[in-house]
């Protein structure tokens, strides 16, 4: 008989997929991007503070889009500024996640129909988890980032063709204009 | 030299309504008389044309005054003030990016909000909130008599400043 | 500070120009500055902004004023209901709303605890820019225990939409008075842990003493104003100039420094905090425990035509609105003068000739929020 049919392995083995172990080191060590944009920024921070303290979750703030694993859209979001956050996207190293917090980055919130503001962040990056609220408490973030540690954990390993997102150029554009290419 | 302007006190603040072709010279004396902190300059889309207003305080005695001046929308240009004083730099800029008005003389006029290629001039009444031309939109007929008439200088007459009050307030 | 283009100059082949931002960890925010460099030296710097640009003033004017008051919220986003004051303020002046004595009291104390709560996120960030974490943790406990006090009665921690016009929009928690004077106890002390955790570290004084100086004419020239302003010797406090709320009945000082440097502004902050502390102190006791908190205001917000300035000291300095009214429910512009926006202009020249490093030090002591300036 194998070692598998057998109940005497050795009680130092665990079996299971790679996929598995993989997995559990990626939704342990969630690296979110030091990107703070508007109001819900603060908040952001302060889930990082003593009180809330996501460190404890092995999440901690990376400054380059090259380190990250996450970015957490963290406001308003408008046409002069998605161009860089599409960038700052495209710099950051499959596999990548996107939480889109509060209600500007979900879809314009309060400014929705402004004619600087994107109405939505979904329509440059794809998003994960959206978060409610303007802005959202502390508490909200943390669950959103327990939510995505949950999906990245469920995630296939085998070789997927990377996901091929294409901005929505035509809402960067001036209102009344078509849609460019952004310079970048 | 005469600056053609009218004079109001409205709250706490001495409002001049100013030419905009003496809008430099009046600034100008005004540096002269110590108003040494710009507040703020403040574009305005008035419906018949634009505003400029300019607000100062004097440090020294806490003096708080506003120029304005209506420039019309075919040739929105006024003279720039940021010699006087530098922190209008931005200011301007900033009424040049929301409403298209144009500083003679400014060091460095260039879009500070919105994006340089970009053409709209979003704070104008005839866009509506998304940056979109609203149908029917037409500018209002230049208020008569002019806000800037010249009050004859030593008694300006009542009834020619009320007028012209009504007509700055026109929307 | 004239056109300067991203090109290098010609000829010039020891100069590099770095681009520092949008996504820098230490710009606050969403601040882009085109440095160039020689060497460690900053040779030319063009701020950029406009990253969050959203329509703050286009929006407000399709809004009628009540709604318009959510909106000053979002703008200087650290601290709250500051940003509302001069927008209620105007409004009342426009229809002449009497606010009853214990309204105004209640609206002081709220700004001076988010005044409190706007600088410990300042001290906060600005020693995680210079390289120093704890303080941010310890700045941040205390920062919620401000918001939880300002939730209890507000409803909401960061953007709480209190202020409106008459006085507030709701009667304190009867909680509330008890938990500010406990508060007030434990900020105390840990004044004195902060002193010691920044004012005295000779890190920070490495980092800031004699680093861009700022003299007292050029700040005034520039419309820079708040505890810029303050630092370079100036003594201009809206509070103090021209009073509001309940700012005639109180005791405090206007701390001033005559340094202009880096070390000054910090200095400065500090100041304010005790006097924020102050102030709260006589609050908690002058205020009446019972008695109304709005004033009488018209169902229908309508001001007659006209147009009013009135301007607040908030955290940063003068936070002005120019409210324009043509008679109807929406105002006809709202024009906000940002104390950020205006302090953000001596970029340049406080950039220029500092080292590299230190451009992350005088950036952290203009303590920039982006919500109100780019609004």
């Amino acid at each position: 008989m194998g070692l598998l049919g057998s109940d005497e392995r050795p009680r130092d083995i665990i079996l299971g997929t790679l996929d598995d172990l993989i997995n559990m080191a990626r939704s342990r060590s969630m690296w979110p991007l030091t990107f703070g944009i508007a109001c819900c920024a603060i908040e952001m921070m302060a889930t990082w503070d003593p009180k809330i303290d996501a460190d404890r979750f092995g999440m901690f703030f990376r400054n380059t889009p090259r380190q990250a694993d996450v970015m957490i859209v963290s406001g308003t979001v408008n046409k002069k500024l998605a161009k860089r956050l599409r960038r700052l996207y495209d710099q950051m190293a499959e596999p990548k996640w996107v939480i889109s917090m509060g209600a500007c980055a979900n879809q314009g919130g309060p400014f929705r129909q402004g004619y600087s503001v994107v109405e939505g962040v979904d329509k440059i990056v794809p998003v994960d988890v959206y978060i409610p609220g303007c802005p959202p408490r502390p508490e909200a973030l943390l669950q959103a980032l327990l939510l995505l540690r949950d999906k990245i954990a469920d995630r296939e390993l085998r070789y997927q063709k990377p996901r091929e997102i294409p901005a929505d150029y035509d809402v960067l554009a001036e209102p009344g204009k078509d849609g460019r290419l952004p310079v970048l | 030299m005469e600056v053609r302007m009218k004079q109001e006190r409205l709250f706490d603040e001495d409002v001049y309504t100013v030419h905009p072709e003496d809008y430099r010279a009046l600034c100008e004396r005004l540096a002269a008389e110590g108003y040494d902190f710009p507040r703020a300059i403040s574009g305005l889309d008035m419906g018949y044309g634009l505003r400029v207003t300019l607000q100062l305080t004097r440090m020294k005695d806490l003096a708080k005054v506003t120029v304005r001046t209506d420039v019309p929308y075919e040739d929105p240009v006024v003279p720039s003030v940021t010699d006087l004083w530098p922190g209008v730099e931005w200011y301007e800029r900033e009424a040049y990016d929301m409403l298209g008005i144009r500083f003679a003389g400014h060091p460095d006029l260039r879009r500070i909000l919105l994006e340089d290629e970009w053409a709209l001039h979003p704070l104008l009444k005839r866009y509506d909130t998304g940056g979109y031309p609203l149908p029917g939109w037409e500018p209002a007929p230049w208020p008569d008599p002019e806000p800037w008439t010249p009050p004859p200088p030593p008694e300006p007459e009542p009834e020619a400043e009320g007028e012209a009050s009504e007509g700055g307030e026109a929307s | 500070m004239s056109t300067m283009s991203l090109e290098p100059v010609r000829g010039r082949t020891d100069e590099m120009i770095v681009n520092m931002g949008p996504q820098h960890p230490a710009t606050h925010g969403v601040l882009r500055v085109v440095l160039g460099l020689e060497g460690e030296r900053i040779t030319r710097a063009v701020p950029h902004i406009g990253y969050l640009h959203r329509n703050h003033e286009k929006i407000e004017e399709a809004r009628s004023y009540p709604q318009v008051i959510a909106y000053t919220d979002r703008m200087d986003y650290v601290s709250g209901t500051q940003n509302e004051l001069p927008f209620v303020l105007a409004v009342e002046d426009m229809l002449g709303i009497e606010v009853p004595d214990r309204a105004k009291k209640i609206r002081t104390m709220f700004f001076e605890l988010y005044r409190l709560a706007s600088h410990l996120v300042w001290m906060g960030t600005a020693m995680l820019d210079l390289g120093a974490i704890s303080p941010f943790l310890y700045t941040f406990w205390d920062r919620e225990i401000i918001l939880g006090i300002v939730e209890k009665t507000a409803g909401a921690r960061m953007l709480p939409n209190y202020y409106t016009f008459g006085g507030v929009r709701r009667d304190v928690h009867p909680d509330f008075f008890k938990d500010t004077a406990d508060f007030l106890d434990h900020m105390e002390r840990r004044m004195v842990d902060y002193e010691h955790l920044v004012l005295e570290s000779p890190v920070v004084h490495a980092r800031t003493i004699g680093v861009g100086v700022l003299s007292k004419e050029r700040a005034i020239a520039r419309g820079v104003s708040g505890p810029v302003l303050r630092a370079s010797g100036v003594a201009y406090d809206v509070r103090k100039a021209f009073p509001y709320d309940a700012y005639p009945d109180v005791e405090f000082e206007i701390p001033t420094s005559p340094d202009g440097d880096t070390y000054a502004r910090f200095w400065v902050r500090f100041q304010e905090m005790y006097q924020s502390i102050r102030i709260l102190r006589q609050l908690v006791e002058l205020t009446p425990k019972t008695g109304p908190h709005k004033g009488k205001a018209p169902a229908r917000i309508k001001p007659p035509a006209g147009e009013r300035y009135r301007a607040v000291e908030n955290s940063r300095g003068e936070l002005g609105v120019l409210v324009v009214s043509d008679g109807t429910d929406k105002p006809y512009r709202v024009k906000h003068r940002g104390a950020a926006f205006s302090n953000l202009q001596i970029v340049p020249d406080l950039f220029v000739g500092a080292k590299f490093s230190d451009s992350i030090a005088i950036l952290s002591s203009l303590d920039p929020v982006f919500g109100e300036i780019d609004r």
